[in-house]
């Protein structure tokens, strides 16, 4: 296509820069609620489906297989393994899998002194004080590599 | 039931920046070319028109609103469909598979340089309390591509031929801006963004928007004289949660594929197409999707990568195209592109190796955080 007459240098191409701020709030919900809950006690809470017997996390009020109520709340103990991990400037992402439980949690983890971080490793979860929690994922300051597991 | 058929292709920007066109303009041109190609007129010969695009790369709500004009489409039938253009396609073609109207036109645009926000928008399309705190776009596929390669054993070289063999192919497509020479020193020498993932491993943002014309086989027999026919489609979504996906697998173009297979009673596919157009975001997502096709197995991708199969002049193709690292990231566009590529391919308009090419597949995910894609089965 071609230029309008006259335009024949990008810094003459107009253009018109528009910024609006936009925020959101969230409902946890109902499957949320008791995640959140349990974060504050800590405690990691999954879901598990009362036809096909799966736990999820994160849980959710209902399941995706059976697509029926998950009648119950679990306890994950919060000891997992590395399923995958990314490093960008100094910091260490990592997927965590727990046990017989589908999903996980992303989650920082910390590096170990000494050795490197591998997929398969053993890690648990590092809650901070009780008083400190607010019901969301930074109420778990990190997971760090389990010594000699 | 009709078969359907493309019978036009148009093109226009496909590259980094379009400082001097409106996106409004840039589907001007491209629907022109493609009115042009399919010798029809949009004011009177079509029934339905289809744009594929998402309001946050846009930077306007209700997209929708704003595109009937310069597609000929002003007082007509339009809808937007937001997600990859392949998606549109797929739903052009069962507007007129059900005998709702008989040309239907499919349009996607990338008008990313605009975007001054890209990291915040792909932000936003991660879960808000689980995974956005601590995930981002690199962040996600770099924690995928370590699994992935872990699996199938996999050292840094092999996503980096993938890198350098669809820079290459890139060379010979006049359509694609990212094309180069690259070494594999080069891809791999690259600063690392989010190890493993490094700079030369993503696609870099274009601009472009690609339209098609679609047919059933009474019109495209009377307008064209080669039709390109549609002998299969599928679309599929695996689990929204980044944390329950199995890192290893391509659910998505598994299930997409098995739909559009069995549409067109494809039973080989490792044997079936003279070449294949496969999303090759970052490298090994070239390899995750050609596994979940069918067409290799997690025992020989790495064998298949290693002795060039899948080169241009290989014996089975894949991204003769440049893929999405030669011809940008155009987000909801890419599939539309790459439909685009394949049909002048198709045609004899490709490059020369693959003139005489009858079979071919063209394959979509809709980038990082989904795990959603889509398969369209192409023929001549
Ligand atoms: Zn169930």
């Amino acid at each position: 296509m071609s230029l309008p007459d006259g335009l024949r240098n990008t810094s003459q191409a107009k253009n018109w820069v528009d910024s609006l701020p936009l925020s959101y709030k969230y409902s946890a919900g109902v499957s949320g609620q008791r995640f959140a809950e349990g974060l504050k006690q800590g405690k990691i809470l999954g879901s598990k489906c009362s036809k096909c017997g799966e736990t999820f996390l994160p849980p959710s009020l209902y399941c995706p297989n059976c697509f029926v109520y998950s009648s119950e709340y679990v306890e994950i103990p919060p000891y997992g393994e590395i399923y995958s991990f990314a490093e960008a400037d100094g910091k260490a992402i990592a997927l965590i899998r727990f046990q017989g439980v589908t999903g996980g949690l992303i989650h920082v983890v910390k590096r170990p002194s000494a050795g490197k971080l591998k997929i398969g490793l053993r890690v648990s979860a590092v809650f901070r004080p009780a008083e400190q929690r607010k019901g969301d994922l930074t109420d778990i300051e990190f997971f760090e590599i389990r010594p000699h597991t | 039931m009709t078969k359907v058929a493309i019978i036009g292709v148009g093109y226009s920007g496909y590259a980094p920046l379009t400082p001097h066109m409106s996106f409004k303009e840039m589907m001007f041109e491209a629907s022109k070319r493609a009115y042009t190609d399919a010798g029809i007129n949009p004011r009177t010969d079509v029934g339905s028109f289809i744009c594929c695009e998402e309001d946050l790369w846009e930077g306007i709500s209700i997209t929708d609103e704003y595109v009937p004009d310069q597609l000929g489409g002003a007082q007509r039938a339009v809808c937007t469909v937001s997600d990859d253009g392949l998606v549109g396609l797929i739903n052009g073609y069962m507007q007129i598979k059900s005998g709702l109207t008989d040309v239907v036109v499919v349009e996607s645009h990338s008008k990313l340089s605009n975007v001054l926000s890209q990291g915040d928008v792909t932000r936003m399309s991660f879960e808000p309390y689980y995974e956005r705190p601590f995930l981002t776009a690199e962040t996600a596929v770099a924690l995928e591509m370590r699994r992935y390669m872990f699996e199938r054993e996999l050292d840094d070289d092999i996503p980096a031929m993938v890198v350098a063999k669809n820079k290459k192919n890139g060379l010979g497509n006049p359509r694609a801006p990212y094309s180069a020479i690259l070494s594999m020193d080069e891809v791999l020498s690259s600063p690392m963004v989010c190890e493993p993932l490094r700079k030369a491993h993503i696609p870099e943002p274009a601009d472009g928007c690609s339209v098609t014309v679609l047919a059933s086989e009474e019109k495209a027999r009377i307008l064209v004289d080669q039709p390109v026919w549609i002998r299969g489609v599928g679309w599929f979504s695996d689990t929204p949660w980044v944390s329950q996906r199995d890192f290893s697998k391509a659910v998505y173009a598994e299930g997409s594929s098995k739909m559009a297979y069995k549409m067109a009673g494809v039973n080989t596919p490792a044997k079936h197409f003279d070449f294949i157009e496969v999303d090759d975001s970052y490298g090994y997502k070239e390899l995750q999707h050609l596994e979940a096709l069918g067409v290799y197995t997690k025992e020989n991708i790495k064998r298949a990568v290693e002795v060039g199969e899948t080169d241009l002049r290989g014996p089975l193709p894949v991204n003769p195209s440049g893929g999405k690292i030669s011809l940008g990231d155009m987000v909801e566009a890419n599939g539309l592109v790459r439909v685009v590529e394949a049909v002048l391919t198709l045609r004899g308009q490709g490059p020369r190796s693959l003139r005489g090419a009858k079979h071919a597949l063209v394959q979509s995910w809709r980038g990082p955080p989904t795990a959603s894609g889509s398969t369209v089965i192409l023929e001549v």
